[in-house]
C-alpha cells in the first residue's frame, strides 16, 4: 500500500498544518491582564544596594514593557527572539523579529501653519509659557539648545506630555526623514502613566543602561525601533509617525524624559545634562 | 505572538477554549509578577511556557467535567498551485480524522506531549516545560504515544 511509506511523523505534520484552533481571545486577554496588572503592580526584587530605587524603577519599566509586548500581540511572529537585556537582574526587553511599523500618514497638502513637528502626533502646538499652564509638572528645557522651534502638548497621558522639536542647524544632527525635526525631546509624568511608554527594539538596535546625573536611563541606538503608547483603555497605540532613531530615555524624579535624534550617546547625555 | 502561543498551548492542555482563556490570563499575570525572578540570559519562551503549563494543568485539574480534545482541522489542505482532486481531498481528510481520533484516544499524559510536540511544534524542552516533567519523561512518553498511535491506526486499517 502506498500509504505505508508515509511515516506517522509526516502524518502528524500534515495534521498540524491543517489544525484549526479556537480564535485567540487576544483583546479580552489584553484587557483582563492589563486591568489585573494595574491593580497589582509587579513585585520587583529589592536589591541590597543603595541604588534600590533606581533598580526598582528599571524593573518596573522593563516589566511593563515585557508584559505589554507579550500581551498585546503587536509582536507579530511566534518566533519572537528575546535577545537584549537591560543589563540588570530580572530585566528583559523584547527584540521582535518584526518591529511594529507605523501606519503611514497621508501627506499634508500644504505646509501646516503650526510649523515644525506638526504631523508627528505630538499633540497641540503651543508655546512654552502656555504649555507650563497645561501640564501637571514643571517642564525642563535644555540649556544646551536654543529655544525650541516647536512646542506641543499631548494628552493622554495623564498630566500631559510635552514635546520640544528642534530644527537641523549648525552643531545639530541632520533632520530625520522629511519631518524637518533634528532633535525631539518629550517629557511626561512617568509616575502617573507608568505604562504609557513602550519601546519595540529591532534586532540591530542596542540598549545600554546609562546614568544622567545619577538618574537611571537607557541609551537605545540603531534602527529600527518604534514607540508604543499605552492608552487608557489598555490598548497599545503605535505612534503614527515617530523618528525611530537613537533615543535616550531616563527618569528624573517623577518625570520620564526622552531625547530622540542625536547621533551619539555623548550628544544626548550633554543635552540631558543641561535640562533645567 | 505570545497570546496565540499561550492560548493555544493552554487549549491543548485544558481541552476547552474557556479554560484556556482563563489559564492564559492567569499565566500572563503570574509572568508579570514573577518577572523579577526571570534570570537574564535565559530564553523567555520556555520560561513563559512553563508558567502557561502550570496554569493550564491547574485549571484542568480543577475542571469538574473533563473535556475531550475539541480539536478541529481545516476541511481541506490547500497546497498552493496544484489543487488536489476531490477524491484525494476526501482521502486526506479521512486520514486526518483517523489520526485525530487515535490521538484523542491516548491516555492524557501521552496525548498532551504528542499534541504539544507534534501539533503545536514545541521542542522537547518546551514540551517538558509545559507538561511539567523532565525532558527524558517527555521522550519516553512520546515514543510510547507514537507506538500506541501506530497500533491504533494499523487496527483501523486492518
Amino acid at each position: 500500500m502506498a500509504e505505508r511509506s508515509v511515516t506517522l511523523e509526516e502524518r502528524l505534520a500534515a495534521l498540524a498544518a491543517t489544525m484549526e484552533y479556537p480564535a485567540t481571545p487576544a483583546a479580552e486577554l489584553r484587557a483582563r491582564v492589563t486591568a489585573a496588572i494595574r491593580v497589582a503592580p509587579p513585585r520587583a526584587p529589592i536589591p541590597p544596594v543603595a541604588r534600590a530605587r533606581w533598580r526598582s524603577w528599571r524593573v518596573r519599566l522593563a516589566a511593563a514593557l515585557a508584559v505589554l509586548l507579550a500581551v498585546t500581540g503587536l509582536v507579530t511572529p511566534v518566533r519572537t527572539a528575546v535577545a537584549g537585556f537591560l543589563g540588570l537582574r530580572g530585566v528583559v526587553i523584547e527584540q521582535p523579529r518584526t518591529v511594529p511599523t507605523p501606519t503611514p500618514r497621508p501627506p499634508t497638502a500644504t505646509p501646516s501653519p503650526a510649523g515644525l513637528g506638526a504631523g508627528l502626533s505630538l499633540g497641540e502646538p503651543t508655546s512654552l509659557p502656555a504649555a507650563r499652564a497645561q501640564l501637571a509638572f514643571t517642564p525642563l528645557v535644555p540649556g544646551a539648545l536654543p529655544a525650541p522651534d516647536g512646542v506641543f502638548v499631548r494628552r493622554p497621558p495623564t498630566g500631559g506630555a510635552l514635546s520640544l522639536a528642534y530644527r537641523a542647524g549648525p552643531g545639530r544632527p541632520p533632520a530625520i526623514g522629511d519631518s524637518g525635526v533634528a532633535i525631539l525631546i518629550t517629557e511626561f509624568r512617568g509616575d502617573l502613566a507608568p505604562e504609557f511608554f513602550g519601546k519595540f527594539v529591532g534586532s540591530d538596535a542596542t540598549i545600554e543602561p546609562v546614568q544622567v546625573d545619577g538618574d537611571p536611563g537607557y541609551w537605545i541606538a540603531g534602527t529600527p525601533h518604534s514607540v508604543g503608547y499605552h492608552e487608557q483603555n489598555g490598548d497599545v497605540q503605535i505612534d503614527d509617525l515617530r523618528l525611530a532613531t537613537n533615543t535616550l530615555i531616563w527618569q528624573h524624579g517623577n518625570l520620564l524624559l526622552r531625547i530622540e535624534g542625536t547621533q551619539t550617546r555623548e550628544q544626548a547625555l550633554a543635552i540631558a545634562h543641561s535640562m533645567h | 505572538m505570545y497570546s496565540d502561543l499561550a492560548f493555544r498551548t493552554a487549549f491543548l492542555v485544558c481541552g476547552s477554549a474557556a479554560d484556556a482563556e482563563d489559564a492564559a490570563q492567569e499565566a500572563f499575570i503570574s509572568a508579570h509578577a514573577a518577572l523579577g525572578r526571570f534570570r537574564p540570559g535565559a530564553p523567555f519562551r520556555p520560561w513563559l511556557l512553563r508558567i502557561v503549563g502550570n496554569a493550564a494543568r491547574n485549571r484542568r485539574r480543577a475542571a469538574t467535567r473533563r473535556h475531550g480534545l475539541a480539536l478541529q482541522f481545516a476541511a481541506s489542505l490547500r497546497t498552493g498551485d496544484a489543487a488536489p482532486s476531490p477524491e484525494a481531498e476526501v482521502e486526506a481528510a479521512e486520514e486526518r480524522t483517523a489520526l485525530l481520533r487515535a490521538i484523542s484516544a491516548l491516555r492524557e499524559e501521552e496525548r498532551v506531549v504528542v499534541v504539544l510536540r507534534h501539533l503545536m511544534g514545541l521542542d522537547v524542552s518546551e514540551t517538558a516545560a509545559v507538561a511539567g516533567c523532565a525532558e527524558g519523561t517527555v521522550k519516553s512518553r512520546l515514543s510510547r504515544a507514537l507506538a500506541h498511535l501506530r497500533q491504533r491506526l494499523e487496527s483501523d486499517c486492518g
